[in-house]
């Protein structure tokens, strides 16, 4: 047991829970405390990189400047395909954000963790240390850890398998680390599709199974741009726009066969879904950003003709913020005033769709793009 | 008269008010809220740090309904939030200075047997919980299910 743990037992906190804080050296503030339990950390991931093949990944991600540092070649490639649309920015930020990827070393990483097996199954994978907000910290259970430090603009993302990464992460890397990064630049994550047609945009809003992928990808289908599937980054400063955060999309074997799509690549899962990377076609089409000019709720009914209802401020804050902020550790009230800014804003609509028919809710969607003001609030 | 001061249970709560409608979301339980303009009201004067014990002679002062029948309403909702985890109740008067109640959102003329709603709604929970997919073997971890 390295002495990390043996402090963990003789040191608990009244709810008998660990924090990092109550393990290193006492005489160090938060912020240098935070500092050297990062540093350790970080140490791993630079082993794992001196030990195999580094790859370096420079992206342009919703106007900012990401690098990943991958330790391995095998983690470099399926983790970036989801990122496939970035290029490498223009102007490199002398001191851009880094994301270290690494895997395995379960032993020593977790040697390295205050937290108990227990800790793993928070709501939101949120993983409390003591530190917030200078280090932020979730998990997918004890097979992906996400530690952030925002002051440092450096995370660390590992993974307990480098060779079983589940299909939900390689279409959305690194998810929590990118909200952390993303609230930071005047971005919000949310949990939507967005599609963009005339120099605007729609998101589609809605928890999983009202029909949001399947729709964007039949928008696509339309001539519509595709700017994300599961989740977009939306800002309203200056005005209301969305950008892309990943070009992947997962879909039901019965939205594929709807869609008329053959997957190339199937990752089975227990959910079924498939997961597809965009052609260079779709890639080379999605824009830098637009403006973002309407939510949209899509519900499917068993009818003849697709129909439009118009939402409440209300209900827009719903739709867009509860399935948003409840998968996105470490997040409240401040990313919920902002969503309720845009819900109030914004124009909502619910979309109808007929069943098994996706195709005939294009109408509306062009018909409400057309009539959301072209030229921005400023 | 009776003192009875509350305050919203942040950070784990938040609300927003949409034209008197008001959103409350619970990101511990993963439950979330609509209140009526009732609702709004009585939000509103928590946020506020008024003595909700004076609310119903306000409200009687202004509107045509007795004052036990805003008095019965005001202790109905807020039993509600309290059951529901989204106010505790404070000993002290909050430290901050008052502010006017915006009575208009109830319009001209509220009946009390209209009024207090609380929609609650828990079909987006399973998201907050951290196994959207399956269970997984502890030893040997993803992709093997646990059997």
């Amino acid at each position: 047991m390295t002495g990390w743990r043996q402090m963990h037992h003789s040191d608990q906190t009244p709810e008998g829970r660990q924090t990092p804080g109550q393990t290193l050296e006492t005489t160090l503030g938060t912020t240098e405390k935070s500092e050297k339990f990062f540093r350790r950390l970080l140490s791993i991931w630079e082993n794992a990189a001196a030990d195999s093949e580094e790859v370096e990944k420079n992206l342009l991600l919703c106007e900012g400047h990401l690098r990943l540092r991958f330790a391995t070649r095998p983690l470099a490639r399926l983790i970036s395909r989801a990122f496939q649309h970035c290029r490498p920015p223009v102007t490199p930020d002398h001191n851009p954000f880094t994301i270290y990827v690494f895997a395995g070393r379960e032993k020593e990483f977790f040697a390295q963790l205050p937290w108990e097996k227990k800790d793993f199954a928070a709501p939101r994978g949120e993983l409390r240390s003591g530190f917030e907000p200078d280090l932020l910290a979730a998990s997918y259970l004890m097979e992906i850890v996400y530690i952030c430090s925002p002051k440092r603009k450096e995370a660390l993302y590992w993974f307990r398998h480098e060779h079983y990464i589940p299909y939900f992460e390689q279409a959305a890397p690194c998810r929590p680390i990118l909200h952390w990064w993303l609230r930071d630049n005047g971005w919000l994550m949310v949990h939507g599709a967005g599609i963009g047609d005339g120099g605007k945009s729609i998101l589609l809003m809605g928890k999983s199974g009202s029909g949001k992928s399947t729709l964007s990808v039949a928008a696509a289908n339309s001539g519509f741009q595709f700017l994300g599937e599961d989740y977009c980054a939306v800002r309203n400063d200056p005005f209301p726009r969305l950008a892309t955060i990943f070009s992947t999309v997962k879909l039901t074997p019965e939205s594929c066969r709807l869609l008329k799509l053959e997957p190339s690549e199937t990752i089975l899962e227990i959910t079924g879904k498939h997961l597809f990377f965009l052609s260079d076609k779709l890639i080379r089409e999605i824009p830098d950003g637009l403006p973002l000019a309407a939510l949209v709720l899509p519900e499917t009914r068993p009818q003849e003709m697709a129909g439009v209802q118009p939402l409440t401020s209300a209900q827009n804050a719903i739709q867009l913020s509860v399935s948003s902020l409840y998968q996105l550790p470490h997040s409240g009230g401040a990313e919920f005033r902002k969503l309720a800014q845009l819900a109030r804003e914004l124009p909502g609509w619910k979309v109808i769709i007929p069943t098994g028919r996706p195709e005939r809710a294009m109408p509306a969607l062009k018909e409400i793009l057309a009539s959301a003001p072209s030229t921005p609030r400023t | 008269m009776m003192k009875k001061f509350y305050t919203v249970n942040r950070p784990m709560v938040s609300a927003e008010d949409f034209d008197g409608e008001t959103v409350v979301i619970h990101f511990d339980t993963g439950n979330y809220y609509s209140l009526d303009n009732f609702g709004s009201l009585l939000w509103q004067a928590i946020e506020s740090g008024s003595n909700l014990g004076q609310l119903p002679e306000i409200l009687q002062n202004h509107f045509p309904a007795a004052e036990t029948a805003w008095a019965d309403l005001v202790d109905k909702v807020t039993a509600e939030l309290l059951k529901e985890d989204l106010i505790r109740p404070l000993a002290e008067p909050p430290q901050k200075p008052s502010k006017d109640l915006d009575l208009t959102i109830l319009g001209p003329a509220p009946r009390p047997a209209d009024l207090g709603t609380v929609s609650k709604f828990d079909d987006l929970q399973e998201m907050l919980l951290m196994d959207p997919i399956h269970d997984i073997d502890d030893e040997a971890g993803w992709p093997h299910a646990r059997q």
